[in-house]
């Protein structure tokens, strides 16, 4: 019982690390934390619902191409939001995410009403491993956020991309006289993350029922896994990701799963007490 | 005959942060190839100039020409690409990456010839021989003096024109101030003009074909190195 649990904290650690991922992306390269996140998540979600539902697409090919429309979207949003706003406080961006974040919503919900949907989906065969029951849905979870969170390492330790992106992270006046374009490198750590999201988005509608309040569900718990792992460090995000994953999930064998969620407010409290740059983040002194 | 253009041409720049400024009125003429240092005292605007000039600032009043080119409002970026290479005094290199990734960045970010920019690495590491033994060395673990040439060697992968030092040798011992500043001069050697502010006085009297001091964000004199020797009295400079 208690080995099942900790797996299915698992796979809801996987699906938290995608999100958390993007989320510490832009935190790192735009300095602000993305409120809008779970909104974003939402989007992704009733994109593929239509490519897969109402287009009949298969729900891999409508999660990749909901993933590449999201990415698309976001940096639209870039440009009519943060753009305008690059050079403001962290707050003013934080204000101007949780803004955009009520706008996506409120658009996803006039255009498919509050109805709760679902992917079409068909039920597969459940996998044994010892004690441990794994079905087709977290199956597909798992091999689609490792693969997600493979291609990120690759791209952050091996490509002139993510080199770009880690140079304007940790300095961008430097990468600015070693002759990077911060926009460019803004604009495509976009699409990085819109694929994250987009991504994610899938998978938590098929882990939960796909509404408008689909993203809100994930927040805190996204941004308490970013915030354990340390904001700014991707590796940290994913041991954070699965280390809260696993505590919601553990948490439900003592209190209600109600009060599943309370379990990331509790972790965001501990670690900012205890060690607020979190696992792998880096102290930083202000003066 | 037309005389050639000077490398790099200031003409009454004026920069500061938000609406204070910190220097104003400056303006000079570098020829190719030359060493060119300014000093001043503490707080007389030596970085927040360069700075101006690297683009990490915008200029309020004036203009800044390399060579033909007026890059007053180009980006940093964009200056990086016409040749014009900055070395910050801290924090010059990033440190989580090694060494090789240091000068990769720096070559990515500045050309899309990727044959070139092969070509240009190794001729660095010809040039910087420490930074090819260490390759896989992160930078943030290198010493003060091997992070300053590690920081050289990723401002030469653009193949700058002009390459622009903010105290080089600040924080340095004497010996690694040497070789430091035997790198500038063989920077230079190769055809770059080299544009230098330096709390040294004695070492950018020694390597500077010219010296301009500058005070309170004006510029007080140019002259020679052997002038200062002979005609200025350089306490009377700096202090008024």
């Amino acid at each position: 019982m208690v080995a099942q649990v900790a797996f299915n904290g698992l796979i809801t650690g996987l699906i938290l690390a995608l999100p958390a991922i993007a989320l510490t992306l832009t935190y790192s390269i735009l300095r602000f934390p993305n409120f809008a996140i779970g909104a974003m998540m939402t989007v992704g979600a009733y994109l593929a619902f239509v490519l897969n539902v109402l287009l009949h697409w298969p729900l891999l090919a409508a999660a990749v191409l909901s993933s590449i429309f999201l990415a698309a979207i976001l940096s639209l949003a870039d440009r009519a939001v943060f753009s305008p706003l690059r050079n403001r406080s962290s707050i003013t961006l934080l204000v101007a995410s949780i803004g955009l974040s009520f706008v996506l919503e409120n658009v996803v919900r006039l255009i498919f009403g509050n109805t709760a949907r679902s992917f079409d989906m068909q039920l597969g065969s459940v996998y044994e491993f010892g004690v441990i029951r794994a079905n087709r849905e977290q199956a597909f979870t798992a091999a689609a956020a490792l693969t997600a969170m493979i291609a990120v390492y690759i791209i952050l330790a091996h490509t002139s991309l993510g080199r770009a992106m880690r140079a304007v992270a940790d300095n961008p006046s430097l990468a600015a006289v070693r002759g990077l374009d911060g926009e460019q490198v803004i604009r495509k750590t976009w699409v990085v993350t819109g694929l994250l999201i987009g991504a994610s988005g899938v998978l938590a509608g098929i882990d939960r029922a796909i509404d408008p309040q689909l993203g809100w569900s994930y927040l805190i718990s996204v941004f308490a896994a970013a915030i354990l792992g340390g904001l700014g460090s991707p590796l940290g995000a994913v041991l954070g990701a699965v280390s809260i994953g696993v505590a919601e999930e553990m948490s439900t064998l003592v209190i209600s799963p109600n009060y599943r969620e309370a379990t990331g407010f509790f972790a965001i409290t501990v670690i900012l007490l205890l060690r607020p740059q979190g696992i792998l983040g880096t102290a930083r002194l202000r003066k | 005959m037309t005389p050639p253009r000077p490398a790099l041409t200031v003409d009454k720049i004026a920069a500061g942060y938000g609406s204070g400024l910190v220097i104003s009125g400056i303006s000079l003429e570098i020829p190719a190839g030359e060493i060119f240092g300014v000093i001043g005292p503490n707080g007389s605007g030596k970085t927040t100039f360069i700075k101006a000039l690297a683009g990490l600032i915008q200029p309020s009043a004036g203009e800044i020409w390399l060579g033909p080119s007026n890059i007053t409002r180009l980006a940093a970026s964009k200056r990086v690409r016409l040749g014009v290479s900055y070395v910050p005094q801290e924090f010059n290199v990033f440190s989580n990456m090694t060494i090789r990734e240091n000068l990769k960045l720096a070559g990515e970010a500045s050309s899309r010839d990727s044959y070139a920019r092969r070509e240009r690495e190794s001729k660095i590491y010809e040039m910087f021989p420490e930074t090819s033994r260490r390759a896989n060395t992160r930078a943030g673990v290198l010493s003060g003096g091997e992070r300053q040439m590690l920081a050289f060697a990723c401002a030469m992968m653009s193949g700058p024109k002009v390459l622009l030092l903010d105290e080089p040798s600040a924080g340095l011992s004497p010996k690694l101030t040497a070789q430091i500043i035997d790198k500038v001069l063989e920077i230079n050697a190769a055809g770059v003009t080299v544009f230098m502010v330096e709390q040294n006085v004695k070492e950018a009297l020694r390597i500077a074909a010219r010296v301009a001091v500058l005070v309170s964000g004006s510029l007080r004199l140019i002259a020679k190195p052997a002038e200062f020797h002979s005609k200025y009295d350089l306490h009377e400079v700096f202090l008024g």
